[in-house]
């Protein structure tokens, strides 16, 4: 697969990607360039035999959005909350900007296994590529994830269950 | 899976609220960023050359700038004809005294 031919598969996935992660939309371009220019410039650093194009343009994603973290001095809290556990969603006027809130109330390597999981539609094998970790931390992960998530939402959800159900 | 306190959301509402998070499209100048013009692909060409060719190619180079600076520095500069020659004959008075 040629860059372009990885740009037209992936761009968009790499961008919804990179803006979950960073919730901006300059820095969500900045990384989606930054990615594919790596590839154009260097394509044989792709291995086929290590993973797929998707899980290669993900990890220099990845990396590129921890780098951000790290550039704002945050890569000693990459484990910890970023946020107070008594975020209320339900100043949030819509789900979209509470499920975003509530996300980013994750810990960083939290929030990349649920996005690359639940919206990215990974399996939990290429996240393992994607962060270079084993399995059973992306699961772990993962369920960390969603604990939290289904108790920050929960009045949120309660509020909007008929809404969105409808 | 079913609602395991009251104040947690079951998987499915999860599930559900998850899918409303809504993400902007990604902007169309990426491509032009990313891979430009034939400009831009012109001045990321690269060639892989062996090295031994290479480096013959730097000999012949070599060769070939030194073969043109000592005929040049040869070279005398261009003669010119006089174009129109009018000698002028002093003669010196014989019998001046």
């Amino acid at each position: 697969m040629t860059p372009e031919q990885a740009f037209d598969h992936y761009h968009q996935a790499v961008y919804d990607f990179a803006y979950r992660l960073t919730r901006r939309t300059d820095l969500a371009e900045d990384i989606v360039q930054e990615t594919f220019l790596a590839y154009v410039r260097a394509p044989e650093r792709y291995d086929p035999a290590r993973g797929t194009v998707k899980t290669f343009l993900f990890s220099i994603a990845r990396h590129l959005a921890l780098k951000h973290y790290r550039d704002d001095r945050e890569e000693d809290r990459l484990e910890e909350d970023r946020f107070p556990d008594a975020f209320d969603p339900r100043q949030s006027l819509d789900a979209s900007t509470a499920v975003a809130a509530a996300v980013a109330g994750l810990p960083p390597l939290q929030q990349e296994a649920l996005v690359l999981f639940e919206h990215a539609g990974s399996t939990l094998e290429e996240i393992a590529q994607i962060v270079g970790a084993d399995v059973g931390t992306v699961k772990s992960r993962l369920h960390r994830a969603r604990a939290r998530l289904r108790r920050a939402l929960a009045a949120y959800g309660r509020n909007l269950h008929g809404a969105v159900g409808k | 899976m079913e609602r395991l306190e009251s104040n947690e959301l079951a998987d499915q509402e999860l599930d559900r609220l998850l899918q409303e998070w809504r993400v902007p499209q990604a902007p169309r100048r990426l491509r032009q960023k990313i891979f430009g013009g034939y400009w831009r692909k012109f001045w990321n060409l690269s060639i892989r050359i062996p090295l031994p060719v290479a480096c013959c190619l730097l000999i012949l180079v070599a060769v070939g700038a030194w073969r043109w600076s000592t005929k040049s520095s040869g070279d005398v500069p261009k003669f010119q004809p006089v174009r129109e020659l009018r000698p002028r004959i002093i003669k010196v008075a014989e019998h001046a005294e």
